[in-house]
């Protein structure tokens, strides 16, 4: 059934009477804050606002000012909806002096000497480039440029100018009375992150695994008794200038900042100091620009150090509020939705932890890995000790088999009667049943001696390629260790086989593997030849 | 050149008419204005206002014209009227420029003595300003404020032709009185419009409700009171810088992505040439640095599917499984329930929670939609449907011949069943299947597409053989 409907016949009923009714809804009853990965959230705002009978504009205040305004849908005001209009005009010294062209102010002087304030009326005449023009009954001056301490005081702003943003709809006559609207929009400024600690047993085979996320409210804007959501999964997001509601990264696009336009260095120069002049009035009581986010490997840098020395997972992190309140998972069209079970006060500038999911017992492999890219890689000269790798099963068989949202995972182990830092590693999003595996460091008192041989070829122009890896491992361990190698062949090869090899060869995700055990104290040398057809 | 962006200031529509050399004469607003909008930063605007003038040459200024103006775009028209010349005055009231436009003048200079507070006044002559503004004060001659004791410049008046803004005037001859309307179109930067679209899908009941806003921005640096709007669909050609382009083909290759069929049906939809039309009825306020958003499209219960979809261009093992794209596909036809020009924009799709709340799932970009075409919008990956390919053999059959295995283990976390289109694509001139687990198709020169069902909480594997030559 589909209505198309240019409501723009509303509107002319609507056409901008000077005196149009304004309804003011200062803040929501009740809000619900759905933030994404990706740097925004969806705020959905329930509002009660009593409707006269005309044409009416309503004005929603106190929404986030990072809002991406073309995502702001109203629902339930029961009447044709004109327009939606979002104005957000800051008021700033320069915007202030620049709406002020034309008007009377007043221009206040300090007789340094003498302390003596003199109050004069002026008409600012330009605000053209930073500088003021001004008339007085004395002629025309510039402000600022005599050395003498001199300022301006406004009587009021001018109308246009808001400190906040403004949201509005303009509502087309209908019957009067109480209607409860319903207002969602989408804002940057808000993110989360998933955080996993593993505690492994004494034997390594099994581990306590926490989930922990992290959620931030960078924006101005508190939010009271808020019910909150996270999404975990990946949507599809178009870039901003696109009208996308991707974040605009910066670093990004560094370059582009470098050269203006007109690819001339003078003017840039020019808009350079044009841009230091700006500061019309004095800045010592502007607000503060927002702190960048932090760089993720200084983070990581930052975290590790700590992590070090310290056994929970709470003193490693910056002050956070912690909520005692477990996060509850529902299912969600193909994401996770998980849902703080109670309200919660999401406060302007906070960041705040909860808990999402706790697996006192999960079965773990814990073993010493190598892996070759193609047929003629190395693993390095001479050979790096194999990586400490740990898989697990995301199964409820495994003590697992729940959603695992992308993340930074730590390990601890136990050693004397304390948990050491093992290692950490990012996953990806693990749905229910995927393996996880994950390098989290290199072998310690694990060593490996690694030969390669390229076997000449019978005849000159023979297309077959031919190679022998030799690998000796040594276990300087007091437990055995489980090693496995892997050797990827390209596409590019033709039918890549191993011909030869001291111990079966058996294939783990299209790699030819090997996985054998070694007792402490023990060495073991694994060899095999590896022939492919050479392509044209 | 000044970066003339800057002085932008709004102001009331007031046209200005002087005669000959400056003397005021009449002052009127815009009688009608009426904006048409591009997508792209760029809008013709009409201003029509009326003026009263006697017979003779008439400096005639216009006020409350878009602050970026492109002013070699304007047009004047007004019967009686003839144009003599036409100016874009931008040299601006600084006061640098004031001191500039000074020399050779006097000025009045009042010093304030730091010891006592006393003022003194002095009338100078002002000789130069280039490095330093250089004074003859009776007899002597000195530079202002070299020894940095306060002193005030006061300039009796600014020559006429300094302005707060840049300003647009003509100059124009009248063979008799002239009592009427004329008008004055040109285009602007810093005006766009894009359509966002919100498109709620209710994968239960198949259907989703789609709604269409017009978003129109005013960054021109200018409010437009009771202004007509209409806003024009469709690429015009514009040079622009190499960036613009990039973006816009960009753009056209993403939209491309989310079409899968195009469309013949026609609309009611108003033409001109080849763009669409969609005026905004009634009078409407643009002000300066507002976004402004009108409704265009409702449409309810609109029948739609899910799928999801993983496409491969090569033969590679991955270690880790891939999430599989999610796609909500409709058609923009009449029968199911569109049938819409659809302007380039946006869609973001919604999904309600258990709760019934809507929530954000994702966003596409569509391209300009003509009616009756197929759309399959990407929201977003699957968390709990992946897709791990593993290349199982190659097998060189002879110099320019070659077979690949490849097998698809898909894997679905869902409690309901799925089926995954699995696309294999970037094939080489010659190709075949020559063995697949399940009956495939061709989808076009150089691909080939699976649907492979997968019962819930379950997995299950394509093996595919190709054979491909050049």
């Amino acid at each position: 059934m589909m209505r198309f409907a240019l409501i723009l016949l509303m509107l002319a009923i609507a056409a901008p009477a000077a005196a149009e009714i304004s309804v003011y809804s200062p803040q929501p009853e009740a809000v619900s804050v759905t933030i994404y990965r990706d740097g925004f959230a969806l705020i959905t705002e329930t509002r009660t606002v009593e409707l006269p009978a005309d044409a009416v504009t309503l004005v929603f205040q106190g929404v986030v000012d990072l809002i991406l305004p073309q995502s702001a849908v109203v629902v339930g005001q029961d009447r044709a909806l004109a327009e939606t209009n979002f104005t957000y005009d800051p008021l700033t010294p320069q915007s202030l002096v620049e709406r002020s062209v034309g008007k009377q102010v007043t221009l206040v002087r300090t007789n340094r000497r003498t302390g003596k304030v003199t109050r004069t009326p002026v008409t600012v005449k330009s605000a053209a480039e930073s500088h003021v023009v001004f008339e007085s009954l004395d002629g025309h001056e510039a402000l600022q440029c005599s050395g003498l301490p001199e300022r301006l005081e406004f009587s009021e702003i001018p109308g246009e100018l808001t400190p906040k943003p403004v949201l509005s709809i303009r509502l087309a006559a209908g019957p009067p009375g109480k209607r409860t609207v319903r207002l969602s929009y989408l804002t940057h400024g808000f993110a989360w992150t998933a955080n996993y600690v593993g505690r492994l047993n004494e034997r390594g085979d099994r581990m306590a695994l926490t989930g922990w996320a992290t959620l931030t409210n960078k924006s101005n804007v508190s939010f009271k008794g808020a019910q909150v959501l996270l999404v975990a999964g990946k949507l599809n997001l178009l870039d901003e200038s696109e009208g996308g509601t991707a974040v605009y990264d910066p670093s990004a696009n560094e370059e582009q900042d470098e050269l203006p336009d007109s690819g001339s260095y003078i003017k840039h120069a020019e808009s350079v100091l044009a841009a230091q002049r700006l500061v019309l009035l004095p800045d010592c009581f502007s607000s503060p620009l927002p702190p960048p986010p932090r760089a993720n490997e200084g983070d990581r840098m930052f975290r590790r150090e700590v992590a070090y020395d310290v056994a929970s997972p709470m003193t490693m992190l910056e002050p956070i509020t912690v909520t005692g309140n477990k996060l509850v998972r529902e299912s969600f069209a193909d994401y996770q939705l998980y849902r703080l079970p109670w309200a919660t006060d999401l406060d302007a500038r906070q960041t705040k932890q909860a808990v999402f999911l706790e697996k006192p017992r999960v079965k773990v492999e814990r073993f010493y890995g190598v892996r070759l890219g193609d047929i003629e890689s190395t693993p390095g000269n001479p050979a790096p000790p194999p990586d400490l790798m740990l898989r697990w099963e995301n199964k409820t068989a495994s003590g697992l088999g729940e959603p695992l949202p992308q993340g930074r995972v730590r390990i601890f182990e136990p050693y004397g009667g304390t948990a050491v830092f093992a290692g950490e590693a990012d996953i990806p999003d693990k749905a229910v049943g995927l393996p996880v595996e994950l390098a989290l460091a290199r072998a310690l008192n694990v060593g490996l001696e690694f030969e390669q041989e390229h076997d000449k070829d019978e005849t000159e122009d023979s297309d077959v390629f031919t190679v022998t890896n030799a690998y000796h491992f040594w276990n300087d361990k007091d437990v055995p260790i489980l090693i496995e190698v892997r050797h990827r062949v390209d596409s590019y090869w033709g039918r890549p086989r191993v011909i030869r090899s001291n111990i079966s060869a058996g294939r783990k995700y299209g790699d030819f593997a090997w996985r054998f055990t070694l007792e402490p104290g023990r060495d073991r040398l694994l060899r095999y030849t590896l022939q492919a057809d050479v392509p044209d | 050149m000044r970066a003339v962006q800057w002085l932008l200031l709004g102001f009331a529509g007031v046209l200005q008419v002087a005669t000959a050399f400056g003397q005021s004469a009449d002052a009127s607003k815009d009688k009608a204005l009426s904006l048409t909008v591009y997508n792209k930063d760029l809008a013709l605007i009409e201003h029509v206002r009326a003026v009263n003038v006697p017979a003779g040459k008439h400096r005639i200024e216009f006020k409350g014209v878009s602050a970026r103006i492109v002013p070699q775009t304007v047009g004047f028209g007004g019967q009686g009227l003839q144009l003599i010349e036409q100016n874009f005055d931008y040299d601006l009231l600084t006061p640098e420029n004031l001191m500039e436009k000074a020399v050779g003048q006097n000025v009045r200079i009042v010093r304030t003595n730091p010891g006592t507070g006393n003022e003194t006044s002095e009338t100078a002559e002002v000789l130069s300003t280039q490095g330093g503004v250089v004074l003859r004060i009776g007899n002597r001659i000195e530079v202002l404020r070299d020894d940095g004791i306060p002193a005030r410049v006061i300039f009796d008046k600014v020559p006429e032709n300094l302005r707060a803004n840049p300003t647009l005037s003509v100059l124009a001859n009248a063979a008799k009185p002239v009592s009427g309307d004329i008008k004055l179109t040109y285009l602007s930067r810093g005006l766009s419009w894009s359509s966002d679209y919100v498109a709620t899908f209710d994968e239960k009941a198949g259907e989703v409700a789609v709604q269409g806003w017009i978003t129109l921005t005013n960054q021109s640096g200018t409010s437009f009171e009771n202004a007509r709007v209409q806003l024009v669909a469709g690429d015009i050609n514009i040079v622009g810088s190499e960036q613009e382009w990039f973006q816009l083909w960009n753009q056209r290759r993403q939209s491309a992505s989310a079409r899968r069929a195009a469309g013949t049906e026609t609309t009611t939809r108003e033409q001109l040439a080849d763009y669409y039309v969609y005026p905004i009825a009634g009078l409407t306020t643009v002000a300066n640095q507002q976004i402004k958003q009108v409704s265009f499209l409702t449409a309810e219960k609109v029948k739609a599917s899910k799928g999801y979809e993983q496409t491969y261009y090569g033969f590679d093992s991955s270690d880790e499984p891939q999430n599989a794209e999610v796609r909500v596909r409709f058609a923009n036809s009449k029968a199911a329930g569109l049938g819409e020009q659809l302007p380039s924009g946006v869609v973001r799709v919604y999904a309600r929670d258990a709760r019934g709340q809507p929530q954000f799932v994702g966003e596409d970009r569509i391209g300009h939609t003509s009616a009756g075409s197929e759309l399959a919008l990407k929201i977003g990956e699957a968390f709990d449907v992946t897709v791990q390919p593993t290349l199982e053999s190659t097998n060189r059959i002879s110099r320019r011949n070659a077979e690949y295995s490849m097998s698809y283990l898909v894997r679905n976390a869902r409690s309901s069943p799925v089926t995954v289109t699995i696309r294999q694509r970037g094939l080489w001139r010659f190709n075949e299947v020559t063995e697949e687990s399940i009956k495939g198709r061709r989808t076009d020169a150089d691909s080939f597409a699976w649907d492979v069902p997968v019962s819930a909480n379950g997995e299950a594997t394509l093996k595919v053989t190709i054979r491909q030559w050049w």
